[in-house]
């Protein structure tokens, strides 16, 4: 008889457990059978948890080998120096490239991408005849998005957008509109050319029109779901989440929504808040993690994932899968999604930026913003402002 | 006892010490004159005691300057500001024989007129007696009804007073009782460091008749709430929105969570506030923000979704709710016996969806907000007691469709934290038939324009309100520091709606809370730490362009009080790039004895409150140190943060880049605990964080 030396795998989630435990499970036997010197040990945690476990871990020499966060959690282990870079060590090729470059600190990759879910538009069809306009053909450009919402307005009185423009919110719209925020070296910020105050400008000026409500200002984006919901919204831009949630509180109003894809800007890149997996710089195994990571985001792995909720895979070669390329006969919402997201992906990517003190600079641009949409500064002020508050500290 | 040691950079201390004195001839030659007339400044030889003695010798390159610290707000300036105010050439002096004078004597007017009296105590050594009912020369404070003699004509405005201060006397005449209580707040306003007051008659009255602020009661609710309150009625601030969620009801056990307040403690704050003429209004949160009514996991049965993981909303449509909800409402008419009870219902779909019943799906959003407000509006009714509610769920699409179906004398706190020309809300909602309040926060901008406004389109008054969380009432005065100071600022402009905007009201509030006797100059020597300096202040702060240099900060150099010689500043190390190459550490030579020092120091990034960021640790020449941890948010903070978020942040200076970005640089005084020890030198100590710390001047003071 022979013994075979195990290593130990101790690998964290976020919030898996306990609806996607059979999935997780079979993953690592899947792995385990494949790898028979391999035992790997899972344990799910809360968003809050992870952070503060990471730190425990790694200073009592006790770190796991991979942990799932996301890309502002990154960015701040990466600061800490608690994570491993593992350029060149995978082909990089398997994922798209978008996607990878959102991981990408200081020209070293930490990290491979795993799941993400690109934002849609919901349309309330009803509210679309309604108006006389065509849900399909009608929102393929933010400003055919604006015109359409414009005409609904008007001849229905229901909202057709609402925008999430909140602090970094409308940093991200900059950067999907080809409007960069940063100098390269990232050292200078640059929203504030006329083309930004262009763009900001119209936001405000929709504002001032009634084409949105200014409670996307005062409460956030979590209203623009309720007015969905409630059937006084006719375009929701959400991940295809919030269509299970209207499914089950507003089933009329899902009934009746056609999904389109979110339309795509100059910047060719659509802001999709990345689930990652990477491996601590005191890692005991290093190697055998980033194995068993690229075991995890394996298309197969990947897919299998997406059949049991709404998430989206980050290798190419999963999103070419039948399952999100082929529609069924009657297709529903959440089919028309998966469709129209598996197309999004090579956009997709996780524009959170690498900044000194960004709770600050977000507070203060979003407080210039807010002057501004409020008839306090111009939209000009509003953005030299802001630029003259982030030099100060980039 | 001069030890030679050596600097990081390889300088003796005598090297050091010689540099500093080459700079600060140089300085001087520059400062003089600006600095002080000959009255104020004092040479060394002037007094010699043994303590200044070692200061001569020790810190040789500096000038020990008698007034060092002059107190911070020593001007005798009444807040709010009154509407109209004309000097006179001469004021009234108090003396021992001065007599007080009231002639309706309330409990409010005795306690203030009490206030008055140990204020003049505290100042003057001697406390004026109090006779009730008759006028004679002296402070006279009477109301219109008294039929006082005056120069003045009579206030006729509610909450209005006149006060006057001549040679022959102080005579207050209030419209009311509100008036003459605030014309002797005025009054101790005008207490200054000698006991001639400056002569004056003051017309004054309200431009909002509610002037509202919001405050929380939980169980420390004393600890706060005992200071603040007549910290309040001194500002003239007559009402307070009173947070009641948690109030341990006898009616609902089941809720009761420990941080609550209990019955007394809220019968307390009650009494409190009417003793200070402040009527109090329960807020108490219904529809939504109602996670009170589900405390403990009770009460789940009146959610329209059982299963929803953070209770929010309670059902309208079970008859349940109100068989639970009214008692507790009995229990508030009974405790606060209000004119007006504050419904909330704000926010009601921020955090699970609702409706989500069929019944509740099929009557909509709209009908049940309507619903309720009407069942509670009614049973507020039958006590006589007005409802108010927030204005953000009102102004929904789903309900501003049925505003003639709400009861017509609602009134409405509308919310609005940003600065604006037009709060159009407010006209929405006067079109709607509502009487309406402003409802400000935190940023003066914001609160000035409202206040402004608010009285443009006669809203029914101004609420200043304060988000610090249901319980830690004890710790808002850490980290929230700047909502509670905004209670002054908002006092000013609702009061005086063209008042000249409050800048140092969190200095003001600070000598308020924390009761300091800040009318004492002190001696001291600014220490010239130029000879350590690695940053220019002429030139772009901490490797950035000159359009970020801080060159205002040169002249004048006396900030907090404190004169400080500034020419370079000490940065240390820390993980951002501009900030990577300066020494983690860096000795300051001291060699002087002190009672406290005053540093003027912040740092270029921030971090957590709480962290701390590195440290000064003073040597004494018996070879003990003492440690000063540089903790972030208490002690110091970011150039560019210009609210203070603590108490005990003392903002130094304040000014604008060249470019025009608001910054503020902290001043920070640590008291010696061995002011008879020589401290030899000043180990300047960074963490090596983001927020790494900078030194821009050092007083030591006697």
């Amino acid at each position: 008889m022979t013994s075979i030396a195990q290593t130990t795998l101790e690998f964290w989630t976020i919030s898996l457990s306990p609806t996607f435990d059979a999935y997780i499970n079979e993953t690592i036997a899947l792995y385990e059978a494949q790898h028979p010197d391999a035992n790997v040990v899972w344990i799910d945690k809360t968003g809050e948890q992870i952070g503060f476990d990471l730190l425990n871990a790694v200073q009592s020499s006790n770190a796991p080998e991979v942990i799932n966060i996301n890309v502002p959690m990154l960015l701040d282990y990466v600061e800490q120096g608690l994570m491993l870079p593992i350029t060149g060590q995978f082909d990089e090729r398997i994922y798209f490239e978008r996607m990878l470059s959102s991981l990408q600190i200081n020209k070293e990759i930490y990290g491979l991408p795993w799941y993400v879910a690109p934002p849609v538009v919901m349309k309330n069809r009803e509210v679309f005849s309604r108006a006389n306009l065509d849900p399909n053909t009608t929102t393929q450009t933010l400003e055919q998005l604006i015109s359409s919402a414009k005409k609904i307005k008007e001849t229905t009185g229901i909202y057709g957008y609402y925008p999430n423009i909140l602090a970094q919110a409308l940093l991200y719209r900059f950067l999907e509109a080809g409007l960069p925020v940063l100098s390269e070296d990232g050292f200078t910020a640059v929203f504030n050319s006329p083309e930004h105050q262009v763009f900001f400008g119209e936001q405000i000026e929709l504002l001032q029109q009634d084409i949105f409500p200014s409670e996307a200002l005062l409460t956030g984006y979590g209203g623009a779901i309720e007015r969905y919901g409630s059937g006084n919204l006719a375009m929701l831009i959400s991940g295809p989440q919030f269509l299970t949630r209207i499914k089950e509180s507003a089933p009329q109003i899902y009934a009746n929504t056609q999904v389109s894809p979110y339309p795509l800007g100059a910047g060719q890149v659509i802001h999709s808040p990345l689930m990652l997996l990477c491996i601590p710089a005191k890692s005991e195994y290093s190697k055998e993690a980033l194995d068993f990571a690229l075991f995890v985001t394996s298309h197969e792995r990947q897919v299998a994932f997406s059949k049991l909720t709404a998430i989206f895979p980050s290798t190419a070669r999963a999103a070419t899968d039948p399952f999100f390329t082929t529609l069924p006969a009657n297709p529903t919402p959440e089919d028309q999604a998966r469709a129209v997201i598996a197309q999004e992906l090579q956009y997709a990517k996780d524009l959170t930026m690498d900044l000194p003190n960004s709770s600050d600079l977000f507070q203060y641009f979003q407080k210039q913003i807010e002057a501004a949409f409020f008839g306090y500064k111009t939209p000009q002020e509003a953005l030299d402002d802001a630029v003259r508050f982030w030099n100060a500290k980039l | 006892m001069k030890r030679a040691f050596y600097y990081k950079d390889g300088m003796k201390s005598s090297e050091a010490m010689d540099a500093q004195r080459k700079m600060y001839k140089k300085k001087m030659f520059l400062c003089r004159g600006v600095w002080h007339t000959p009255q104020t400044r004092a040479r060394t030889n002037t007094i010699i005691t043994p303590l200044i003695f070692f200061m001569i010798f020790f810190v040789n390159a500096q000038e020990r300057l008698i007034d060092a610290y002059l107190p911070i707000i020593s001007d005798t300036r009444i807040v709010p500001q009154p509407q109209e105010e004309t000097a006179l050439s001469e004021g009234y002096t108090l003396t021992e024989s001065t007599v007080i004078y009231l002639l309706t004597d309330t409990p409010a007017l005795r306690q203030a007129v009490e206030t008055l009296q140990d204020d003049i105590q505290l100042r003057y050594g001697f406390r004026p007696p109090l006779e009730i009912g008759k006028t004679a020369q002296g402070i006279v404070i009477g109301q219109n009804s008294d039929k006082i003699a005056s120069t003045l004509e009579p206030i006729t405005q509610a909450e209005g007073y006149t006060l006057e201060s001549s040679p022959t006397g102080i005579t207050i005449i209030g419209s009311d009782e509100r008036g003459a209580f605030y014309g002797v707040q005025s009054l101790r306003q005008m207490l200054g460091e000698e006991p001639t007051l400056r002569g004056v008659q003051v017309r004054d009255y309200p431009d909002h008749k509610l002037r509202i602020a919001m405050i929380y009661l939980d169980n420390q609710s004393e600890a706060v709430n005992d200071k603040l309150i007549p910290i309040l009625a001194q500002h003239k601030i007559n009402t307070v929105l009173v947070m009641s969620n948690y109030i341990q009801w006898d009616s609902a056990p089941a809720l009761h969570v420990p941080q609550g307040a209990t019955k007394e403690q809220a019968r307390h704050l009650v009494d409190l506030a009417r003793l200070n003429l402040i009527e109090p209004i329960p807020l108490l949160e219904t529809l939504g923000h109602t996670e009170w009514l589900f405390a403990n996991n009770q009460n789940r049965d009146l959610l329209q979704d059982p299963s929803v993981p953070k209770p929010w909303v309670y059902d309208p449509l079970n008859p349940r709710t109100y068989q639970v909800l009214f008692p507790i409402f009995d229990e508030l008419f009974e405790l606060f016996e209000p004119n007006y009870i504050h419904v909330g219902h704000d926010e009601v779909r921020n955090v699970h969806p609702f409706p989500s019943s069929p019944a509740g799906l099929q009557l909509g959003f709209g009908q049940l907000f309507l619903q309720d407000t009407q069942k509670l509006h009614s049973y507020l009714q039958t006590k006589n007691i007005r409802t108010m509610i927030w204005q953000d769920e009102l102004l929904s699409a789903e309900v501003q469709p049925l505003f003639s179906q709400f009861p017509k004398d609602l009134i409405v706190t509308s919310w609005n934290y940003y600065p604006a020309a037009d709060y159009k809300d407010l006209t929405t909602l006067q079109q709607g038939g509502f009487e309406v309040i402003g409802s400000s926060w935190k940023d003066s901008d914001n609160i000035r324009a409202y206040a402004l406004d608010g009285k443009t389109k006669n809203a029914f008054g101004m609420l200043q309100t304060r988000w610090t969380g249901y319980f830690g009432n004890a710790e808002v005065i850490h980290g929230q520091y700047d909502q509670i100071y905004s209670y002054l600022v908002a006092a000013n402009d609702f009061w005086n709606t063209e008042a000249e905007p409050l800048e140092d009201a969190a200095i003001r509030f600070r000598l308020l809370w924390l009761g300091l006797d800040d009318t004492r100059q002190r001696a001291g020597t600014p220490v010239d730490i130029s000879a350590y300096g690695n940053v220019e202040l002429n030139q772009g702060f901490i490797g950035l362009d000159n359009e970020y240099k801080l060159d205002g900060i040169l002249e004048p150099q006396r900030f907090s009080g404190t004169m400080f010689i500034i020419n370079k500043a000490v940065a240390l190390q820390g993980t951002h790039r501009r900030a990577e190459a300066y020494p983690q550490v860096v000795d300051i030579a001291l060699n002087a004895s002190a009672g406290s020092l005053a540093f003027l120091h912040t740092t270029p990034w921030s971090t957590s409150a709480g962290t701390e960021i590195g440290a000064y640790l003073v040597h004494y020449d018996d070879g003990t140190t003492e440690r000063i941890p540089l903790i972030y948010g208490t002690n110091i903070s970011t150039w560019t943060d210009t609210n203070v978020s603590s108490i005990n942040l003392l903002q130094g200076w304040s000014g604008e880049t060249a470019n025009g970005l608001p910054v503020a640089i902290n001043a920070f005084f640590w008291t010696n605990p061995k002011p008879n020890s020589v401290i030899e030198r000043l180990e300047f100590i960074s963490n090596k964080g983001l927020a790494s710390p900078v030194l821009l001047g050092l007083t030591v003071l006697e």
